[in-house]
């Protein structure tokens, strides 16, 4: 009945050992491949480790020179050449790099050990203490902290150290600020409220939980910080309030360099370079740092991702669910969608899709979470993101073949022929512009109307979906509205250009269940009385039974059924379907244990050659785990399913409602009911 | 739920008229700042070894008062007692000794647990912290933990973002079963959980109550799922307690107005071409707005009431027993009863 | 309305502590103005008498209020070392400092949040990739480095633009644009390279957003998409980004205006600092922490305009 009852506890110990060890090296593994962070890392700890082993590595005094040498071009002795006193300038880099980081470990320690416990601290407590504190910080924060430094070394006099320390308080107050919103934000995790629940107390919260949760952010912090610290106590040496003379520091050599640079200008250029090639490789470190702890965001070609054309593999069979004479609105032939994986390789998410929307049909697609459901639907219009690859034997919007076509000519179907609703409306809509706005704005994108006319096209619409006082609404922001009307605005936008197709994407799912109903009777209307074609995509099969005409059910990137709601409700054809329709909680006196489909969905690298259901399936046979199983028609027409035992099962549907009271009123005797 | 147990009497949660304000923003510059009524007068009975199912829509304070029995938040007014302390009392954090008694699951089993942890550290981060356990007993504790939801220990090395959301779930129960508490509450326990798995979750924590008697607070805004998880519901709506009784009485013979609605919202397995001819119901559609908004003391529900008259603007009803168990809040209850002898009610009665 | 009110009463206890904070280290140091001013070989007296002079033998309290009173009349006090007014060497050169920080702005704007904008449409290839290393290295590069760089190899090579001075735009407009153009390219190359990563990441998330998607679904050209729909809801972050870069572009305007010779603020301030003269200090940092806070509140003033919630709440 459990997960772990099926599959799990046949893993040999020694599979499970590994496992556990893989994990443990998982973190280095992730750091090995983040080569660009081993090839900065390297280049940095070579400059540090230069820097400390500079009197070993130079036979030269950095602060003392030979006049005759001033001014030497590079050579064999003075690799970098002399300057005007005629020190040795690689010497005089190496032992700048000593002060360049020595400073900036002074200046990032300050900034850790004030900021991170205060951070904790006030982040933690919160209140007034928190209010106070942050305006203070914010104060400080306010002064440009050169001109801060510039004040402290005025009343304490010039010196590295103190300027040091003041861009380590500094520092320190953007630490605490990191520190603080990341605690602020942690609190708000559900997992403290579990801790809480668990009886720990503040500290353990803090320390043991929160301060690992957050560490991430703060080393990346840190990193940097340590670069910028370079770049000032460059500044702060190159201003003359850093070190002083005649000791090297590469802001100070900047700064000699300056004044003979009509005469030498190469002499600017080895301190210059110094400093760029550490900032440089410490920022890449902490950017590489950075992408290791979190993950990767690629957005790629925006706009876009075509529906590449392959040749039809499957055989031209009828397969497709409903009345085969009725003219398709929206006919989808072997459409898979894939994603790249960690290892290289690609996983198919999608799989061979074939659907076909008749005219004014409602079709719903049902599926559990990553039955690729929704992702089937958005790579029809494109709108899969990148780094995914769709491909089709064919995508029909009418008559016409809308597979391959480039970004102009989509633009001229979205939003046009086929509108879209989407699951989160109060995210769905931009919340910088009115709703109105945003209405017109789809009118005269797809219809060459003044805007006066949009608007008052805009009115209609929000009349019929429901809207009341459309004329004043239309000039309020989305976060104005509830859930359920921000829903109907959507819908209005998707209808605005009069489409022949609407695609939903679970539009009832945030919703609440008396919103819900009123959302799937608008859109029911919405087919009756325009003859709109709806793909409604949903988790719920309690929203097909309502609303849909035809069902396609799909599992693991598969449709494995596919047919007219009635029958296929009545006289399900293969049991993942069969068991959907038992889990749905029913609003009927309990009777035992819930049915429900053992063990979990598979991840899509986990998806077996042959039935993908096999393993979770009560009547699975070897034959269904050999091969791919393909999706065939039955005997009724319209009606299909991907099963091997197809003939065989008598599965037993959803039951009428009569046959369900009878079964309750005969189970009631055997219960103590409670009333 | 079934089986025949009988619930022993002594009550482990105990709420009376509990009021929950939160400050909000302030509607001018310069104006005051507004109160957020969460819950209103709300008070609820748990019996030891019995589930109360908490059922509302978004907005109806069902989670605040789950949150207050956990002392995530602090009530305005009004007391809690569960498992016999005075939550409403507690200064600052609550005794270990409560922690030890009441627990929680959330709804998302992601977010509630910490996902820095194996599934072994989670688990022992709450026998470290309440029970001086010497290690050795502390892992043989997490298995048996691990073993009672149903996993094994092929998931004790496993970060909670490598786990099924069923799976995470179970993760989430053993450790609130970790200290062995006598009440827990569970937040939308399942409301994240495809359907499948949901009904795994569900049937889980049934065995664990008949093997343990332990209660459970159920806050769920699926009615079918709650009337299966309890043996009592009480129904919200925007903070106030409109309907409560056994779960067969409230979820088959609905009385309140807007109970009804819900109850005829929900979307019915059973195809339309399969059902008999529909009946017209007077709740279908939303009712034209009547232009007042809800005052503090009156019914939340008038807005969309069929039944309203002009007492539900000024106040709210004191609770109404009902025919068949449990109490209803409505003016209009002589004639919601009344109506309920005639056979346009609801379906399915077990008893 | 409200928050831009509470804003401004706020910031003024902000700055009078700033200043305070500054005069009373000033104060606080161990060095004495008066030794500087009359050298090492000064007698006790002379010295004494110089600081009655100077008003620096009374108690601390009184001098603060002396200070204090005279700033609220505008009364910055005189140079310790020239006697001149502080009020009239610091309006002598406001102008250039506040030149150098607007061009210095304008290329840092420009440059980053068009660079920015560009690499989040195109995020993940290897254009992307060209512009955040191109802002790594802007970030890695000191001003003052950058800065030798373009003199050296735009001035003193190739002879396209002074090496250094500043000419005023009274006297000629063209002349005032030339003068200014190294010294701003060298001031705001490191804002670019801040910005430019910031309205990326900003754009970048913009675009992930549902909104997107539907904006897309519309049928909308990519223009709209990101100009419009993105490119408003990116805006906040990036107009927070550059409130603190105008902090960044004071302190930036010392160290440049050193480089290009420039007789702005940040050369009357380290002349100061190196002769010791605290007044002059204590109007720059009075100067940089007013404009921090004005420029504080336009970008709150700009939050009601972009961020609608803001307005109507």
């Amino acid at each position: 009945m459990s997960e772990s009852a099926s599959d799990v506890p046949r893993l040999p110990a020694a599979d499970v050992a590994a496992k556990g060890s893989v994990r443990s090296s998982r973190f280095l593994g992730r750091l090995l491949r983040q080569r660009s962070l081993l090839i900065w890392g390297t280049v940095v700890g070579i400059i540090a480790l230069s820097a400390v082993l500079a009197p070993l590595l130079s036979p030269f005094d950095p602060d003392t020179g030979v006049l005759a040498d001033s001014f030497a071009p590079p050579s064999t002795e003075h690799w970098l050449g002399a300057d005007r006193y005629g020190r040795d300038v690689l010497t005089r880099v190496l032992y700048g790099g000593q002060v360049a980081l020595l400073a900036a470990v002074q200046a990032v320690a300050i900034a850790l050990g004030i900021g991170v416990p205060a951070g904790l601290a006030i982040g933690y407590a919160g209140g007034w203490l928190d209010r106070i504190l942050m305006r203070l910080v914010d104060g400080v924060m306010s002064v440009p902290f050169l001109v801060l430094a510039i004040a402290v070394i005025a009343a304490l006099g010039p010196g590295l150290h103190n300027a040091m320390a003041v861009v380590g308080i500094v520092y320190a107050m953007s630490v605490l600020r990191l520190v603080r919103g990341e605690v602020l934000s942690a609190k708000e995790e559900l997992y403290v409220d579990g801790l809480k629940v668990s009886g720990a107390g503040g500290p353990r919260i803090l320390f043991r939980h929160i301060l690992n949760n957050i560490a991430p952010p703060i080393i990346v912090q840190a990193t940097l910080m340590f670069a910028t610290a370079i770049v000032a106590e460059a500044t702060l040496s190159y201003l003359g309030l850093g070190v002083t003379q005649p000791t090297a520091s590469w802001g100070s050599m900047l700064s000699e360099a300056q004044a003979t640079i009509r005469q030498n200008f190469f002499l600017a250029v080895p301190p210059g370079i110094a400093i760029f090639i550490t900032v440089l490789g410490i920022n890449q470190v902490g950017e590489g740092l950075r992408d290791l702890f979190s993950r990767e965001i690629t957005v790629g070609r925006l706009g876009l991702n075509v529906v590449r054309k392959t040749r039809p593999t499957a055989s031209e069979r009828e397969i497709f669910a409903g009345e085969p004479d009725q003219p398709s609105a929206l006919e989808v032939r072997d459409l898979s969608v894939s994603f790249p994986q960690a290892g290289g390789q690609r996983v198919q998410v999608v799989q061979n899709v074939d659907l076909r929307l008749r005219r004014g049909e409602l079709l719903c697609l049902v599926g559990e979470s990553g039955s690729g459901k929704s992702v089937t639907a958005m790579s029809m219009l494109g709108l899969v993101s990148h780094p995914g690859v769709v491909t089709a034997s064919s995508v029909r919007l009418g008559d016409e073949e809308i597979s391959g076509l480039d970004f102009k000519a989509m633009r001229s179907i979205r939003g046009n022929r086929i509108g879209v609703v989407f699951q989160d409306p109060l995210a769905s809509l931009n919340p910088t512009f009115t709703v109105g706005n945003q209405m017109c704005e789809a009118i005269m994108e797809h219809r060459d109307v003044p805007r006066r006319e949009a608007r008052r096209l805009t009115i209609d619409l929000f009349e019929r979906v429901g809207i009341p006082n459309p004329e004043l609404r239309l000039d309020d922001y989305p976060f104005q509205f509830s859930g359920g009307m921000a829903q109907r605005v959507m819908i209005a936008m998707a209808l605005s250009c009069d489409p022949e197709v609407l695609v939903a994407d679970e539009p009832t799912t945030a919703l609440d269940v008396t919103v819900q109903k009123q959302i799937l009777d608008l859109l029911v209307g919405l087919r009756d009385e325009r003859g709109l074609s709806i793909l409604l995509i949903t988790h719920d099969l309690g929203v097909v039974a309502e609303v849909g005409d035809t069902v396609a059910t799909m599992y693991a990137g598969q449709i494995v059924e596919s047919g007219p709601v009635a029958e296929v409700f009545a006289q399900p054809r293969h049991p993942y379907t069969q068991g959907l329709l038992d889990s749905i909680p029913r609003n009927v006196a309990p009777a035992g244990a819930l049915p429900s489909i053992r063990g979990t969905v598979p991840q899509p690298i986990d998806w077996p050659v042959g039935c993908r259901f096999a393993d979770r399936c009560d009547f699975a046979t070897d034959a269904c785990r050999r091969s791919p199983v393909p999706l065939a028609p039955t005997v009724d027409p319209g009606h299909s399913t991907r099963c091997v035992r197809v003939d065989e099962l008598r599965l037993t549907g959803i039951g009428d409602e009569q046959s369900q009271v009878v079964a309750v009123l005969s189970r009631a005797s055997g219960r103590d009911g409670v009333a | 739920m079934t089986g025949k147990r009988q619930p022993p009497t002594d009550d482990v949660l105990e709420v009376d008229d509990l009021w929950i304000e939160f400050r909000g923003g302030r509607k001018r510059a310069w104006g005051p700042r507004s109160v957020v009524r969460a819950v209103s007068g709300a008070s609820l009975r748990l019996g030891r070894g019995r589930t109360l199912g908490l059922v509302g829509e978004s907005g109806s304070g069902k989670t605040t008062i789950g949150r207050a029995v956990l002392r995530l938040n602090a009530p305005t007014r009004g007391s809690i007692t569960a498992a016999g302390f005075r939550v409403d009392q507690f200064r600052g954090a609550p005794p270990a000794r409560y922690r030890r008694a009441v627990q929680a699951v959330f709804q998302d089993p992601l977010g509630s647990l910490d996902p820095l942890m194996e599934v072994q550290q989670i688990l022992a981060e709450p026998l470290r912290i309440h029970f001086d356990l010497e290690s050795g007993k502390r892992r043989a504790r997490v298995r048996e933990l691990l073993e009672m939801v149903g996993l094994s220990t092929a998931h004790l090395s496993r970060y909670p973002y490598e786990l099924s959301g069923g799976q995470r779930q179970r993760v989430a129960i053993a450790k609130a079963l970790a200290v062995d508490p006598q009440l827990i509450v569970l937040d939308e326990p399942v409301s994240a959980l495809d359907v499948s798995v949901q009904s795994q979750i569900i049937n889980l924590l049934d065995g664990i109550q008949r093997d343990r008697g332990i209660s459970y607070l159920f806050i769920a805004h699926d009615l079918a799922v709650v009337r299966h998880a309890s043996h009592d519901v009480a129904v919200m709506y925007r903070g106030r307690i409109m309907e409560s009784g056994p779960a067969d009485r409230v979820c088959g013979t609905p009385r309140h107005p807007y109970t009804r609605l819900l109850f005829d919202a929900v979307p019915n397995p059973v195809p339309r071409s399969m059902r008999g001819p529909r009946r017209a119901n007077q709740f279908d559609l939303p009712l034209p707005d009547i232009g007042v908004e809800p005052t503090p003391a009156g019914c939340p529900f008038i807005t969309r009431c069929p039944l309203r008259g002009p007492e539900c603007a000024t106040g709210f009803p004191e609770p109404t027993p009902v025919p068949g168990g449990g109490e209803l809040a409505c003016f209009a209850a002589e004639r919601v009863l009344q109506a309920a002898a005639t056979p346009d009610l609801p379906r399915k009665d077990a008893t | 309305m409200r928050n831009v009110v509470i804003r401004l009463l706020t910031m003024i206890p902000l700055v009078l502590l700033v200043v305070s904070g500054t005069f009373f280290l000033s104060l606080a140091s161990n060095v004495d103005p008066a030794e500087i001013i009359l050298g090492g070989n000064a007698t006790q007296e002379q010295i004494d008498a110089l600081r009655q002079q100077l008003g620096l033998d009374r108690p601390a309290l009184e001098q603060y209020w002396t200070w204090l009173s005279g700033l609220l009349q505008g009364d910055l006090g005189t140079s310790l070392y020239t006697g001149a007014s502080v009020t009239d060497l610091f309006l002598a050169a406001l102008p250039v400092t506040l030149s150098l920080t607007a061009g210095g702005l304008v290329v840092g704007v420009v440059l980053g949040v068009g660079a920015g904008l560009f690499a989040s449409v195109v995020a993940g290839t290897r254009l992307d990739r060209g512009v955040i290393l191109l802002s790594t290295m802007g970030q890695a590069a000191p001003s003052f480095f950058v800065g030798m760089l373009i003199i050296y190899f735009l001035a003193l090579q190739l002879g396209w633009f002074p090496a250094t001075g500043y000419v005023s735009p009274a006297d000629s407009f063209g002349g005032w644009l030339h003068s200014l153009a190294l010294p701003s390219i060298a001031l705001g190359v490191g804002v670019a390279a801040a910005l430019s990563r910031q309205a990326r990441s900003s754009m970048i998330t913009a675009l992930q957003q549902d909104y997107t998607r539907t904006a897309l679904s519309k049928g909308h050209s990519r223009r709209r998409v990101v100009l419009k729909h993105a490119g408003r809801n990116a805006a906040s972050p990036v107009v927070t980004s550059i409130s603190f870069q105008v902090a960044q572009l004071l302190g930036g305007a010392i160290v440049v205006e050193r480089l290009f010779a420039l007789p702005g603020l940040g050369s009357l301030t380290i002349d100061a600092v190196l002769r010791y003269d605290p007044n002059i200090i204590q109007a720059v940092v009075l100067f940089a922490v007013v404009v921090i806070v004005l420029v504080n509140l336009l970008v709150d003033v700009s939050y009601v305009w972009l961020n609608p919630k803001v307005r109507t709440t």
